[in-house]
């Protein structure tokens, strides 16, 4: 009790070269080695999918002499019972899931930073009836609510009515952490510096709030796209999401899902994607999240 | 016991270095002094200069990628290179220390009576119910109103003065030969820190123990120590007896701090004296004296070797300065305007 | 008031209270209590003149600098600035009058946007009020005893004493005649706070402003303030020209603010009277009934008779003269010389 040693901080005795706020995250974020290489991955998997097209012999709806190939030269992934080159529909699939999730992201993260931001700034009655609307949402099983909204067809499988349906059910996620943001930004004496010198409230919230914030929601932006992915591939495996002749990683993995005996490659090589591009842009999030940490300037032990 | 002058602690050419990403951090640069069974030694100086670190290494309380030299002495036996174990028997029992947030001395989920209690059994085999009234006593000599009562609180109920008295109490109760208080006032409002700091000296005269005052208040020093140390971009730059250092300064940089403190006991307005620029990064430091850039006397000597820290009038008044026989009798305006 | 009776205040505040509502948790969020921050304050602020405002923390020191300038919302009473009451004033009524009254902050590191270089930082008031000019700039960083050329850093490529400067020319960048510098110096390492206090008492001179300067400690208040009005628990217990107060302090509390102040004078420190405070400062919540002192006053506890303890406890001792020379709230005020 007693003779436990409290932690101590040690003062700020490093008085050390200063530099801009970019270039500390930047440096930061590249002393992440996982999050480095997981971009590095990320990158490489983008260009598979979107350059990948123009350079492969096949496109995903090209049906091929070759029926039930395993991999081979000719077919790097194999082909399916019809024909189709699993490598082109992998390029594609990965190509419409990407769009998807960033779709989710972009929604959730607009919708949801305001949402946040304006209850954060507020507060009292307006922030307490914010709220419980977004702890609301955040008790419903998003993938089966999405599922049922998705069934009743509505935009009928356009991939756009997914990604708005799935962004609907993940801004909350994103509007928590940029009131917790907020509500500690507007504390500052910075803030209220502005104020006393008659800024009103919405140079307040485009100066000074949003780019302090800038970093917690590039964070939650990112992990918003890793949901997206899974979010996508669940409601396709489900059936209710990307339809044919038009593919996804999701529903790839969903038409596939009885060839896992037979011919493995065609339901493996979508779900290491599906894996692949999430578990990268968790590394991503993370490594960015540490890069803005501000309590992160020492060297890690 | 021992002579009255035996020496208790000796710090002997002591470095703290602390790895960044943009080199190491000369922290604390071969600082060396002693106290004496019963002194009071205050150690002051401005934020990075490597007061707190100084201590911290005393108490084995550095991270553990703090690069560390030197020696650190207790009564004789060497404290650097111990194990946390070994360091932890040390602390609380030969060596107290007070913080500067009494929150992180004090266990929450414990009344402060337990507290004190647990650390006068740890030292001495007493029941719990003698604990608990030694526990009261020792609240009522550092000054707490009500202290049968004020033994079942948590620290949670009790003010920050009150908090900080309480720390005092636990230190006394290891009856400890050394004090180390790190700017054990700097959070308090100065009525609540006059009752802290008459909370400490009452501990001091009930234990006997010695005392390290660290602040970066040269108020508290003045009416708290016997011998002083002043600190500048991690080394001594002078020591000496408190009114060597408050009356005959013999380094620019204590000049300094002296002429740039308004003062409660002056009327009129005297101009107050601020010293230019800013304390150098302990990154890379320039060859010569780390004050010389700031400093109204600096030459080519200054720039060229840093001045090692040599007795002046008195061999145990030194001061860090090639020119330290220049500043005899010399004030704050007379150097720096 | 004493110093100055011919001239008209520049500000002057009066009966000017502040109830902070403390409210229960969870869904209801009902109120109660009241934190009583700021209770019947009176004082003015003459021209090219500092008043200090001194006391420990949670005295009502900072709320009350913020309510001069309408910041937070006067619960009752009266700031009249230029002949007019400003507080029923919304928001965009006083944007005109933030040109006149501005404050610069005790946080040199919390109270510049981190996102913005100085150039900006500075610009904003300018800005905001459409009179922004790129020389102007310029001018206000060599004013306050900065190079132009660093305006393109960011605040925190900045010493603390720097920082500080960035926002005192910030605040000057309007122009205002009244300044509230809340504890402007007590982040400061001590040799740097001597230069940020030479900096506001030049351009008090140059420019003819007037200040509230708020702090807790009395060696700075001492060395810049022309007049002195000591707080606790929300009420100004005295009030005084500066060499009046230190020289003949008749509160208790002030006696006792005076004496616990550690003096840089090894001789003195020694042989000094001290007035030791017992407990802490009661909860403004549920303040006191009578004088809100009373609870600490060694006056109250070792001097009085219980029929002299009665008047404290059922009356509030008003501001008034008692024959001190100036302005103290204890009935049985007594002039005192510590120093």
């Amino acid at each position: 009790m007693t003779s436990a040693p409290p932690v101590v901080p040690v003062p700020a005795a490093a008085v050390v070269r200063e530099r801009t706020q970019s270039e500390m995250v930047l440096r930061r974020f590249s002393r992440h080695r996982a999050a480095v290489t997981s971009l590095v991955l990320l990158l490489l998997v983008v260009l598979f999918a979107y350059v990948g097209p123009l350079i492969w012999k096949y496109s995903f709806t090209d049906i091929t002499d070759d029926l039930s190939q395993p991999p081979s030269l000719g077919h790097p992934f194999g082909t399916d019972l019809i024909g189709h080159d699993t490598m082109a529909q992998v390029m594609r699939g990965t190509q419409q899931s990407l769009k998807i999730a960033l779709s989710i992201a972009l929604i959730g993260t607009v919708l949801g930073s305001l949402w946040g931001a304006i209850a954060g700034l507020y507060r009292g009655r307006w922030d307490f009836l914010m709220m419980r609307i977004v702890d609301v949402i955040l008790t419903l099983p998003t993938i089966a609510v999405a599922a049922a909204v998705a069934a009743q067809g509505v935009g009928g499988s356009q991939w756009w009515s997914i990604a708005i349906i799935l962004g609907a059910l993940t801004w909350p996620y994103v509007s928590r952490v940029v009131r917790g943001v907020v509500l500690s930004l507007r504390e500052q004496e910075f803030i209220e510096a502005a104020r006393a010198l008659g800024g009103g409230s919405t140079r307040i919230i485009l100066r000074h709030l949003l780019p302090n914030a800038l970093g917690a929601i590039t964070v939650t932006a990112t992990l918003t796209i890793a949901t997206g992915i899974l979010g996508e591939a669940a409601l396709s495996f489900l059936g209710v999401g990307v339809q044919s002749p038009d593919t996804s990683l999701g529903l790839l993995v969903s038409i596939n899902r009885d060839a896992v005996n037979t011919r493995p490659w065609l339901f493996y090589f979508p779900g290491l994607f599906i894996i692949l591009i999430a578990l990268t842009i968790n590394f991503v999030g993370d490594g960015l999240r540490d890069a803005f940490d501000p309590k992160q300037t020492r060297v890690r032990q | 016991m021992t002579a009255p002058s035996e020496v208790l602690l000796e710090v002997d050419d002591l470095t703290v270095g602390f790895p960044t990403e943009d080199g190491i951090v000369q922290a604390v640069r071969g600082v060396s002094y002693q106290v004496r069974r019963g002194d009071a030694v205050g150690i002051v100086g401005e934020s990075g200069s490597g007061k707190s670190v100084t201590s911290l290494a005393v108490m084995g309380l550095l991270p553990r990628n703090a690069r560390i030299t030197g020696s650190i002495r207790l009564l004789g036996e060497e404290l650097l290179g111990r194990t946390d174990d070994a360091m932890s028997k040390i602390r609380g029992n030969k060596v107290a220390m007070i913080f500067q947030d009494p929150l992180t001395s004090l266990n929450p989920v414990y009344t402060v009576g337990v507290q004190i209690a647990e650390a006068i059994q740890a030292h001495h085999s007493v029941g719990k119910v003698r604990a608990m009234q030694r526990a009261a006593e020792l609240l009522e000599v550092v000054g707490i109103p009500n202290p049968q009562l004020r033994v079942n609180s948590y620290p949670h109920e009790m003010s920050g003065g009150m908090r900080q008295r309480v720390v005092i109490a636990i230190a006394m109760a290891n009856d400890p030969d050394l004090i180390i208080a790190d700017e054990p006032t700097t959070a308090l409002d100065v009525t609540v820190q006059a009752q802290v700091l008459e909370a400490l000296e009452a501990a001091r005269k009930e234990t006997g123990a010695a005392l390290v005052l660290i602040t970066h208040d040269l108020g508290v020093i003045a009416g708290h120590a016997d011998r002083v140390n002043v600190m500048y971009a991690g080394k001594l730059v002078e020591t000496g007896t408190v009114d060597e250092i408050f009356y005959q300064p013999r380094m620019p940089y204590t000049l300094g701090l002296l002429g740039s403190l308004p003062r409660i006991d002056e009327s009129g307005r005297p101009r107050l004296i601020p010293i230019t620029g800013t304390p150098p990064s302990l990154l890379n430091l320039p060859p010569g004296c780390p004050f010389g850039p700031r400093c109204p006397k600096v030459r080519d000597l200054c720039e060229a070797s840093e001045p090692a820290l040599t007795g002046t009038t008195n061999p145990r008044h030194q001061a860090a300065c090639h020119f330290h026989t220049e500043l005899a009798s010399a004030t704050a305006e007379e150097v720096f305007s | 008031m004493t110093l100055a009776p011919t001239k008209t205040p520049i500000v002057s505040v009066r009966g000017l209270v502040k109830h902070f509502p403390v409210r229960s948790r969870g869904v209801l969020r009902r109120q109660v209590g009241d934190v009583h921050a700021v209770c019947d304050v009176n004082f003015d602020i003459y021209s090219h003149e500092t008043l200090g405002l001194v006391g420990e923390s949670g005295c009502g020191k900072t709320t009350t600098g913020r309510l001069l300038l309408n910041l937070v919302p006067a619960t009752a009473g009266e700031i009249r600035f230029q002949d007019r009451d400003i507080v029923p004033l919304s928001r965009s009524q006083m944007r005109p009058l933030r040109r006149e009254m501005q404050i610069v902050f005790q946080d040199p590191y919390a109270s510049l946007d981190p996102r913005m270089t100085v150039n900006e930082i500075i610009a904003e008031p300018l800005r905001i009020h459409g009179v922004y000019k790129r020389d102007k700039v310029r001018d206000l960083l060599k004013m306050v005893g900065l190079s132009p050329e660093h305006g393109n850093r960011y605040a925190h490529e900045f010493s603390g004493g720097q920082r500080q400067r960035i926002g005192v020319a910030r605040a000057l960048a309007l122009q205002p005649k009244l300044l509230v510098l809340d504890e402007p110096v007590s982040a400061l390492d001590v040799s740097i706070q001597a230069g940020v206090i030479n900096l506001l008492e030049d351009l008090q001179d140059e420019l003819g402003l007037s200040y509230l300067f708020i702090s807790h400690d009395l060696s700075v208040v001492r060395h810049i303030a022309d007049r002195v009005a000591v707080m606790y628990l929300g009420r100004i217990v005295e009030i005084a020209a500066v060499e009046d107060l230190f020289r003949n302090a008749a509160h208790p509390y002030t006696q006792a603010l005076i004496s616990a102040i550690p003096v840089p004078d090894p001789k003195k420190e020694r042989t000094r009277k001290r007035v030791i405070l017992a407990g802490d400062v009661p909860s403004p919540v549920s303040p006191p009934s009578g004088c809100r002192f009373r609870t600490r006053c060694p006056k109250f506890a070792g001097q009085l008779t219980d029929d002299e303890r009665k008047k404290c406890t059922d009356e509030i001792p008003a501001l008034a003269e008692r024959g001190q020379g100036h302005q103290t709230a204890c009935h049985y005020a007594e002039a005192l010389t510590l120093i």
